[in-house]
Formats: structure tokens, sequence, C-alpha cells
């Protein structure tokens, strides 16, 4: 059964759509970095007086496809565009198959040939599957992509303040970055499809996935309007932070392994939760 | 509980964990030299400092520290001359801490401000206090 939803998910028109949506970002970046990447050369050119010329000619010959590659996923706005695209994607398509299933005839069918907690299990877990294979996918063809068309150089320079940039190094962290991203889809199709066994409304259900990304923004700025401090401390509860932690390292201080740390806890712990009550609820009111 | 369902939690506890474990924790930061510091609202959605601070050695990065920003988005911040023209790569900033930009293209002896961006998922007008090095 895990295969035979695995592959209905790849054949869903949304998924393909959302999969080639979530490249827009990639391109807005590329052209930014391709911009200032124009500029520094001209300045190169104009030989202004202000301008430190050893350095300027160390950027220019120095970008090249690991430039583009970590400027776009430590971008905490064109990378984070990608992360809201995907979780509406999610949302109102692969998270949605359980409520679906449950509330028409076909779902009815296979829920009275399969246990309903077997059947929901299997689903999470081609969900699992597929989210795995979307990120994964998404990664390979950026990085594979960008460095064929920019080649690598030997003083590859980036715009992140990394000293010792190598192409080990990066992939590494690109690679981090990746299951941490992996893991916090992972989070939000257990919280999805918990909570589409509570609320009976398809597009709440829908944009629950957003409301992880953008309540505790939400929240933060609410609850800083009372106490500081409080809005300090829910802060670390925003993806952003999270997802961008293994980059920020470098061009931050106060970042630690403490913060991505606290934000996979605490989101394991609801989703833990949810998890527990829609297992006693499915044991309750389904075969 | 179904023994499976405790070995699915189990599992996925234990791979959260282990994930998150593995971030690399570590990076090098430098000293500072003649920080200025004032506060600035975000009406627009650039803005560019009065006050300036004079470049000392050939680093190619540069600082800015935030003491206290109203914001929960992250605003960008790069180094330009006093004709608005780019002398270094863009830096994102988030409150109560001092963050590093790379590509500075600033001459020794010269001065530069700073322009900082409101980030993307702004919303309103935010206040933010900060002081910033280029070296």
């Amino acid at each position: 059964m895990i295969f035979q939803e695995l592959k209905r998910y790849l054949k869903m028109k949304l998924s393909i759509i959302g999969f080639v949506l979530c490249f827009v970002p990639v391109l807005i970046s590329v052209l930014g970095t391709y911009m200032e990447y124009s500029e520094f050369k001209s300045e190169l050119a104009l030989n202004s007086s202000d301008v430190n010329m050893d350095v300027t000619r160390k950027i220019v010959y120095g970008t090249d496809g690991l430039t583009y590659i970590m400027s776009y996923f430590s971008s905490s706005d064109m990378f984070m565009i990608f992360i809201i695209i995907s979780l509406f994607v999610f949302g109102a398509g692969i998270f949605l198959t359980g409520y679906k299933n449950r509330n028409n005839g076909f779902g009815n069918m296979i829920y009275t040939r399969v246990d309903t907690f077997k059947g929901n299990v299997s689903m999470i877990a081609s969900q699992f599957m597929y989210i795995f294979l979307f990120v994964f996918a998404y990664y390979f063809i950026i990085v594979t992509t960008l460095i064929i068309l920019f080649p690598i150089t030997s003083h590859t320079n980036l715009t992140i303040p990394m000293d010792n940039p190598t192409i080990f190094l990066c992939l590494s962290l690109l690679i981090i970055q990746m299951f941490m991203v992996i893991l916090f889809f992972w989070i939000c199709a257990i919280i999805t499809n918990a909570l589409s066994f509570f609320i009976n409304n398809i597009f709440v259900i829908a944009i629950i996935p957003l409301l992880v990304e953008f309540l505790p923004l939400v929240l933060c700025s609410v609850l800083s309007d009372f106490n500081r401090q409080a809005g300090h401390y829910v802060s670390g509860l925003i993806p952003d932070v999270y997802l961008l932690a293994v980059f920020d390292k470098y061009s931050m201080d106060n970042v630690t392994l403490l913060t991505p740390v606290i934000f996979i806890v605490f989101y394991s712990v609801v989703a833990g939760v949810l998890a527990v009550l829609c297992y006693k609820k499915i044991k309750k009111e389904y075969i | 509980m179904n023994r499976k369902f405790k070995k699915f939690s189990l599992s996925v506890g234990a791979a959260l964990t282990v994930m998150s474990m593995v971030l690399v924790t570590y990076g090098s930061k430098g000293s500072y030299t003649n920080w200025t510091s004032y506060e600035i609202s975000f009406v627009d959605d650039a803005t560019t400092s009065s006050n300036v601070s004079r470049r000392y050695t050939d680093n190619e990065k540069f600082g800015v520290k935030v003491k206290d920003c109203t914001m929960w988005s992250s605003p960008k911040a790069k180094v330009v001359n006093s004709e608005g023209a780019s002398r270094s790569s863009a830096t994102k900033l988030k409150g109560n801490t001092t963050s590093y930009g790379k590509n500075n293209t600033c001459a020794i002896g010269y001065n530069y401000k700073l322009k900082i961006s409101s980030a993307w998922n702004q919303v309103g007008t935010d206040t933010i206090k900060y002081k910033f090095s280029v070296r």
C-alpha cells in the first residue's frame, strides 16, 4: 500500500506544479547573486579610489557555482519562499489524503479491508517517502545544475563569512540542512494528519502546515508587546531560525546547537502528543 | 498501545534527536573598531544610516551589532559609500546579536554608511537599534 500511495502522490498535478514552482525563488536568487557579481565587476572596471581592488578581484574571480548555491540556501527570503510553497503544496495535496479517504467511498472501501490505524501509518510512511524524494530531488537538481552552469574554481568566494569554504564543507552543510528541512516537513505531516481527525473542515486542515510557519511569528509579535523577554523565548520556535541555523552559525553570534534542538524537541513533543491522541481516537471510533 | 506504533514513535524521536545533534558549531569572529549607534524606523523599504564608520583594515568582513529590534523577520544590511554604491554583500540581522557580512570592498581611510532593507515578510513599521563597523 505504501508504494501505491507514493505513486499516487508522485502523479498528483498539484505536486508536480508545486515542485516546478519551487524553482522560481531559485531563479530570483541566482539573478540577484549575478547582479551583485556584475556590480563588483563594474567596480573593478571603474577603478574607484574608495574600493579595495584586491578584494573586489577576489570576489569577481571567485564567484562560481558554490557561491550561487550557498547564497540561495542561506538566504532568509528566497529559501523561505520555497518552504512556504512546499508547505502549501503538501497541505493542499498529500496531507489531505487521510481526511479525504475517510470522507469518501474509496477511502471507506480501503478501511473496510485494512485496519484504520495500519492504513494511516502506511499512508504517513508514504508521505514521509514522498517528502524525502521531493526535498532530495530539489537539492540535487539545484546543486548539479548550478555546478554545471558555473563550474567551481579553486578560489571560491562565498557571501557567507566562512574562513575556508571547501566543497566538502559546503556540501556537508547542505546535506545537514536538507535533513533538517525533511525533519521539519515530517513533523508538519504528523501534526496535520493527526489534527485532521479532530477538525472537520478541509480548508482549515489545508492551512495547518502554513500555520506552523507563520503562527510563531505572529505569537512573537503579540507576546513581545506585553513582555519582550517572552517574545525572545518564543522566537526559537520560528521555523526560519531552525532551518537557517546551519549557515547562521557563521554569520551571527548567539546561534548555538541549542537553537535547532529546542525547535525540534518542542515540535516533536507536539507531534507526539497529537499522534497519541489521534491513536486513541482511532481505536475508540474506527474499526 | 500497539507495538509497531511504539517502535515507530521511538524511531522517529531518535531520528529527530540525532539529526539535530549533527549541527556544526564552530565559526570565527574578529575584533571591532569605531562603533556608531542610533535608532532607525522602517517606514520605507530601505534606510541608510547617517553615521559613518571608517575603514582601518583589509578584513573582508563587516559587523553589525543589533541591540534591540521590534521585528521578528530578518532585515538585511550592506555597506554603501556616500553615494549609495554597494561596497559589500548583504547580511541578515537579528535582535540582540552581532551579524557578520562578507565581501567588504571598502578601501582604507574612507568612511562608509550602512544600508538596511526590511525583510519580505515584515509587516508595518518597526524599530531597530544598532551599531556597525566596517573595521
